[in-house]
């Protein structure tokens, strides 16, 4: 288990792109070696049936030529026993051997004369027979009548017959009762010749009279069993139910063998040992054994030749499967790859990235989602960032305002009461009303106050200005009551009204009008604070109003490098749209040497979301 | 991941269980015996036997109701039958079911222990014991043992031709003179008095000479009536009985002298009828007692009476086969029913040992005429080559004759001598 918890380390511890590799390729190799052997074991099992059917039926056709063969011989000696010169034959031998009448030599004389009927009827029997070498028939004591059709090997026989029937041969057929029985003579472990051979008994008593011996011709037998094999490695051997080798002239490992097969009675076998198919077949009539041998190595030419045709077939599929994984690995982990870098260009503090989108599977996709993703994650960036400058700013200036607010106002009210006891009202209202202005300004209060709240503020600063002013300042206020208990950021007229008085009436000796005007239509508050002053030249009012139509971003992207004009205009412009959005804000209209209008829009319902946004 | 490997080495293992080469084949199946059943049968009712139609009409009904047992039939008219019987009996190429006449062949067939003991089988079912005829049953009984079922009795008679009888206007012979005289006469008339070969069926007449002298004694125990037949026999050849070309006629060519109404009279037995009846005979033809050698027939004759081929063995070998046994058993009682022996006796004189009283069957003319011979016979004789052993009869006695004719007395005496010797 260790070693497959090492190898599980060292697989983790590869990129995925060769852990990849590395499976395809081996289910590639796997594949292509379990293809290859299925194929080849396929084919083999293919070829080896094929054989083995052949083999069969080729035993079968013999097995049929060799029960042909024994029915033939068994219905020829049958035939020759319905012959009645051979009853006579054995009966007269009986009675002269029993009465002793004559000499041995005499009697043997007087048999083979009487025995000429016999001889005639083997003589006839074996001519128009071709299965047959010899007949004999012989009595109980020994005397034989033979006729061989190799005139030569007549003695031969006739000894042979004579010794072997004495040996098993006779036993043998008298155990078949009067059926026919086939001897085998064997020499050396080896068949040499085939005897069929009969107990002739008396047709009136069944007492045994003695036997009846065909010797088979051995080369017409020999020829059924090999006539139509032509090829060299295929040989077919004849058992006997004793298991002798009828035809054989096999080395004795290979009998071995064959016998080992046999005992295991199976119809085939493969036996490497000997690099031999055996396939069998019986032979019904005589319970024999038909037994082919195959060489294995010419039965499997063909199967090595595909073997190796396997194998050169695999190697190359090998190669090009693992070129073509490698492709595949490359091609499926590149753009996981392209995301992984991005990602870590991402934590390194990189914000501009993009990863190139070049497919539209689902690896695309995961691109592109990558780069939405990033983008998004930029701009939330940039909201929070803004949020907290405007924060820090707005801060910072609260405190620059807050410069000891108690002392200016008790100073404040030190002045007002002195002007007050020395009867200079004018100065002690002044004091007051700026104040009021101050305690708006720097006061922590709320940011957000009622309308009715600031035109009181713009009141008092108004009264101030026209101190100076005198006659050179009008004003002119027309407010929608119904609009008091709406809502503004505070302070957010007095700079408008500063700068109409500043920018516009003060540049004209003459004086002028300022106009402040609260009314409500379509949704909105719309305030507008205008001056009959010099007016501004149109590209001036284009540049201001592009300049307060700039989005948050652009503002505070502009905000390091701007000038700073304008100043007023753009707090009030930037306060509104932080607090309500980037609809609503300051536009400014004018034409030169008659007027300037400053044109606030505010939402009606929108303090309520201004209080959410802040 | 373990798990993985362990389904991996799994799968492995049993792929390479599948595809390994067999190496060795299916073992051989022990043969699967058909249930088929094959019976070998032999009788001599073969060829052109009266028998042979309607025996096979009788295995073709068995094989129907059967059908999972074949007959196989080897049955061989004429002589050729005791070869054939004798020879498969001896080469062991036994019939599983046979039929043979009671005689010197069946005593040896049982003495070689052959033959199946079918006492208690028969023993077993009264009503098919009782169904045979009872005196039949001594003729197959040896040693108290039934061994064979008797269906068909035989009888051996003189059969003449009423025809040739009317147109010289003579009787039937009553004495063995009456039979000297007809047939001096007919010979006279250049009509063949007796048909009658040298072959063994030509014996009938010596046997039927025999019964006459001997009696069912003499037959059985083979005395001098066997010669003094011999010299009847001579007598008879003397004054021309027979034809002069007898010597080389064949057995059917010695029925057909009768048949064709060339030849007077004729020696047969019953099986002889249903060739009369085909030759259309029927009614030109008596059957009457052979002639005594007492003054009259009224005195009483002695016929020879036995069973003839229709008696029905079972071999032991097929009795030692328990399978072909109970198959054996009912092929007997196929043969031994009633409708079998009706079959036979369909237009022939065929006198069956069964009782056909279940059967309605129509009783011929000459079956009847057997009959009243049967019944009116003083003494019934077992065929005297049933009592003499086979080979004695075949090849010395039967072979004899054209010496006993063309020598006489020496060569009467001569074989008398075997004869007497090995009896």
């Amino acid at each position: 288990m260790r070693i497959i918890d090492k190898l599980k380390t060292l697989f983790l511890s590869k990129s995925l792109s060769k852990r990849l590799w590395l499976f395809i390729s081996i289910l590639l190799l796997v594949l292509i070696v379990l293809i290859s052997i299925f194929s080849y074991y396929s084919t083999a099992a293919a070829i080896q049936k094929g054989t083995i059917s052949f083999s069969q039926e080729i035993l079968e056709m013999k097995a049929q030529s060799i029960n042909d063969y024994l029915d033939h011989m068994n219905q020829y000696s049958l035939d020759v026993l319905y012959e009645p010169a051979i009853y006579d034959v054995l009966n007269s031998a009986k009675t002269m051997n029993k009465e002793e009448v004559f000499p041995e030599i005499a009697i043997k004389e007087i048999l083979q004369n009487q025995g000429i009927p016999v001889m005639d009827l083997f003589l006839k029997t074996i001519i128009a027979r071709k299965e047959i070498q010899a007949i004999a028939l012989l009595d109980n004591d020994g005397m034989i009548w033979v006729y061989d059709n190799d005139d030569a090997k007549k003695t031969e026989i006739q000894v042979l017959i004579n010794e072997e029937l004495f040996e098993g041969l006779g036993e043998k057929a008298q155990l078949a009762q009067g059926k026919q029985d086939i001897y085998i003579y064997v020499e050396d472990g080896l068949a040499t010749d085939l005897f069929f051979v009969r107990t002739v008994y008396s047709k009136n008593n069944y007492e045994q009279l003695g036997y009846l011996v065909f010797l088979a011709d051995k080369e017409y037998f020999n020829d059924i069993i090999s006539s139509n094999i032509t090829e060299n490695s295929f040989s077919v051997i004849l058992y006997s139910d004793e298991g002798i080798p009828i035809n054989a002239g096999e080395e004795a490992t290979l009998l071995n063998a064959i016998h080992g097969f046999l005992e295991k009675k199976i119809v085939w076998q493969v036996n490497n040992d000997q690099n031999m198919l055996f396939v069998r077949a019986d032979v019904k009539n005589a319970d024999w054994s038909l037994v082919s041998m195959q060489k294995l190595t010419i039965m499997f030419a063909d199967i090595i030749n595909f073997r190796k045709l396997l194998i050169v077939s695999g190697i190359i599929m090998c190669v090009i499967f693992s070129i073509l994984s490698g492709i595949f690995a490359w091609d499926t982990l590149k753009p996981i790859k392209d995301i992984t870098g991005a990602m870590e260009r991402v934590r390194s503090g990189e914000t501009d990235v993009d990863v190139a989108v070049k497919r539209k599977d689902e690896l695309g996709y995961m691109s592109s989602t990558f780069n939405t993703m990033i983008k998004e994650n930029q701009t939330l960036v940039k909201d929070i960032y803004r949020a907290e400058i405007t924060k820090k700013d707005a801060e910072l200036q609260a405190l620059q305002s807050q410069i000891n607010p108690h002392f200016l106002f008790n100073t404040l009210e030190t002045i007002s009461w002195t002007a007050r006891l020395q009867n200079v009202e004018e100065i002690s209202d002044m004091v007051e009303d700026m104040a009021e202005i101050m305690k708006a300004g720097i006061g922590k209060g709320e940011t957000l106050i009622e309308l009715k709240t600031e035109i009181e503020y713009i009141d008092r600063y108004l009264s101030i200005m026209k101190k100076r002013f005198a006659e050179r300042l009008k004003v002119i206020k027309k407010i929608d009551s119904g609009l008091y208990c709406y809502k503004i950021p505070k302070l957010l007229l007095q700079p408008l009204i500063e700068n109409a008085i500043y920018h516009g009436i003060d540049k004209k000796r003459a004086g002028g009008c300022v106009f402040v005007g609260v009314s409500a239509y379509d949704e909105k508050i719309e305030i507008i604070v205008c001056n009959s002053g010099g007016g501004m030249e149109s590209d001036e009012v284009d540049k201001i109003n592009a300049n307060l139509s700039r989005t948050s971003d652009e503002y505070f992207f502009d905000l390091k490098e701007n000038q700073k004009k304008y100043v007023g205009l753009e707090n009030v412009n930037r306060r509104i749209k932080l607090y309500f959005g980037e609809n609503y804000g300051v536009k400014i209209k004018s034409k030169e040497r008659y007027y300037t209008k400053v044109i606030v829009s505010l939402p009606v319902s929108g303090i309520i979301e201004g209080e959410k946004g802040v | 991941m373990r798990r993985l490997f362990l389904f991996i080495s799994i799968m492995l293992l049993f792929l390479s269980g599948c595809y390994s080469l067999q190496t060795e084949g299916y073992e051989i199946e022990e043969d699967i015996e058909s249930s088929d059943i094959t019976l070998k049968f032999i009788n001599s009712w073969g060829g052109l036997d009266s028998n042979a139609e309607g025996l096979q009409k009788i295995f073709d009904d068995f094989m129907e109701e059967n059908p999972n047992i074949k007959i196989q039939n080897e049955s061989v008219g004429g002589s050729g039958f005791l070869t054939k019987i004798k020879t498969d009996f001896a080469t062991n190429n036994d019939p599983d079911v046979f039929g043979i006449w009671p005689g010197s062949d069946m005593n040896a067939l049982i003495n070689a222990g052959k033959v199946a003991d079918l006492t208690d089988v028969i023993n077993a079912d009264t009503e098919w014991k009782n169904s045979f005829g009872s005196e039949a049953w001594d003729y197959c009984t040896s040693d108290g043992k039934i061994y064979g079922l008797p269906v068909e009795i035989i009888y051996e008679a003189l059969f003449i031709n009423t025809e040739i009888f009317e147109m010289y206007d003579v009787e039937a012979p009553e004495t063995f003179e009456d039979l000297c005289i007809l047939s001096r006469m007919f010979a006279n008339k250049g009509i063949v008095p007796i048909a009658y070969n040298y072959e063994a069926e030509g014996t009938y007449l010596y046997q039927n000479i025999i019964a006459q002298l001997g009696g069912k004694e003499g037959v059985e125990n083979v005395d001098e009536c066997y010669r003094d037949a011999l010299y009847k026999m001579y007598i008879l050849y003397d004054i021309r009985a027979f034809s002069d070309e007898a010597y080389r006629l064949s057995n059917a060519q010695r029925n057909e002298l009768f048949l064709d109404g060339k030849a007077a009279m004729i020696v047969q037995g019953s099986w002889f009828t249903k060739d009369i009846y085909e030759a259309g005979m029927g009614n030109k033809v008596e059957i009457v007692p052979f002639p005594s050698f007492k003054e009259t027939q009224r005195d009483g004759y002695c016929a020879i009476y036995g069973l003839g081929c229709g008696t029905f063995f079972m071999s032991q070998k097929a009795w030692d086969d328990p399978e072909k046994r109970e198959a054996c058993i009912a092929l007997l009682r196929a043969l031994t029913s009633p409708e079998a022996s009706a079959t036979f006796s369909r237009g022939s004189g065929f006198i069956s040992n069964i009782d056909m009283s279940s059967i309605i069957r129509e009783e011929t003319r000459l079956y009847a005429m057997g009959q009243e011979l049967i019944k009116n016979a003083e003494c019934l004789a077992p065929p005297p080559d049933s009592i003499v052993e086979r080979n004695l009869w075949e090849d010395v006695i039967v072979k004899s004759f054209p010496e006993i004719y063309s020598i006489g007395e020496e060569a009467i005496e001569e074989l008398w001598g075997i004869i007497s010797e090995d009896n």
